[in-house]
């Protein structure tokens, strides 16, 4: 059985899983600060794994505040039009 | 008939008493009065003066104030992305230390961090619809 170890990564793949780490922190830390109060723990959060805390964060503050907007903006309109 | 007469006389008399009761409202305030309203006018005008028209700040003074207040966030801004990359650095050194090391505790932090961010997203998803359903939203 093959087995893979990071020994068998070359360098390039590190840094580039690193960069990706970093740049997906740096990206959730820079929003959440302006969206939430948990900044740190999404940014820390977003060193560990990628991409998991990406889509939880798109889903839990990006999607979903876009959806209700979304959802009133229509209510709005289909009361203006009645 | 005499009655009646009696009963008209009556109203003349108290018609006269009501107008007479009226004129002396209508007169003159008397020197007493005076005094009363002098003496609250002495009161109002003390307290004009006491009270001072509060004066607006000057604008260029809240320009500062603001431009300082802007200077002083960015500046903790920078402190704080500055301190991010310090431990984000730790953080991923540490991370590929681990994967070097020991590859299956990597992994399994891997899958259990990745599995923990889908649950806190489902569950987020469920209460805000349960908030929706309930009109608390």
């Amino acid at each position: 059985m093959h087995r893979t170890s990071p020994q068998d990564l070359p360098v390039w793949g590190i840094v580039l899983i690193a960069c990706i780490l970093l740049a997906q922190s740096l990206f959730l830390f820079m929003h959440s600060r302006r969206h939430t109060k948990y900044y740190w723990i999404w940014g820390i959060v977003g060193l560990i794994q990628s991409p998991g805390p990406l889509i939880a964060y798109w889903l839990v503050h990006i999607f979903w505040p876009w959806r209700k907007e979304r959802l009133k903006n229509r209510d709005l309109r289909n009361k203006r039009d009645e | 008939m005499k009655r009646n007469r009696r009963e008209q006389e009556g109203l003349c008399d108290l018609n006269k008493h009501v107008h007479a009761h009226a004129e002396s409202v209508h007169e003159e305030p008397s020197a007493e009065d005076q005094a009363l309203i002098a003496q609250l006018l002495h009161g109002f005008d003390q307290m004009e003066q006491a009270i001072r028209q509060p004066e607006p700040p000057p604008l260029h003074e809240l320009e500062q104030l603001i431009a300082g207040e802007k200077r002083k966030l960015r500046k903790r801004a920078g402190l704080e992305v500055a301190l991010f990359l310090v431990i984000a650095l730790t953080l991923i050194g540490g991370n590929m230390l681990l994967a070097s090391i020991n590859i299956v505790v990597f992994a399994a932090i891997q899958g259990l961090v990745f599995v923990a961010m889908i649950a806190f997203a489902v569950r987020f998803f469920y209460r805000a619809k349960k908030k929706v359903k309930s009109g608390h939203a």
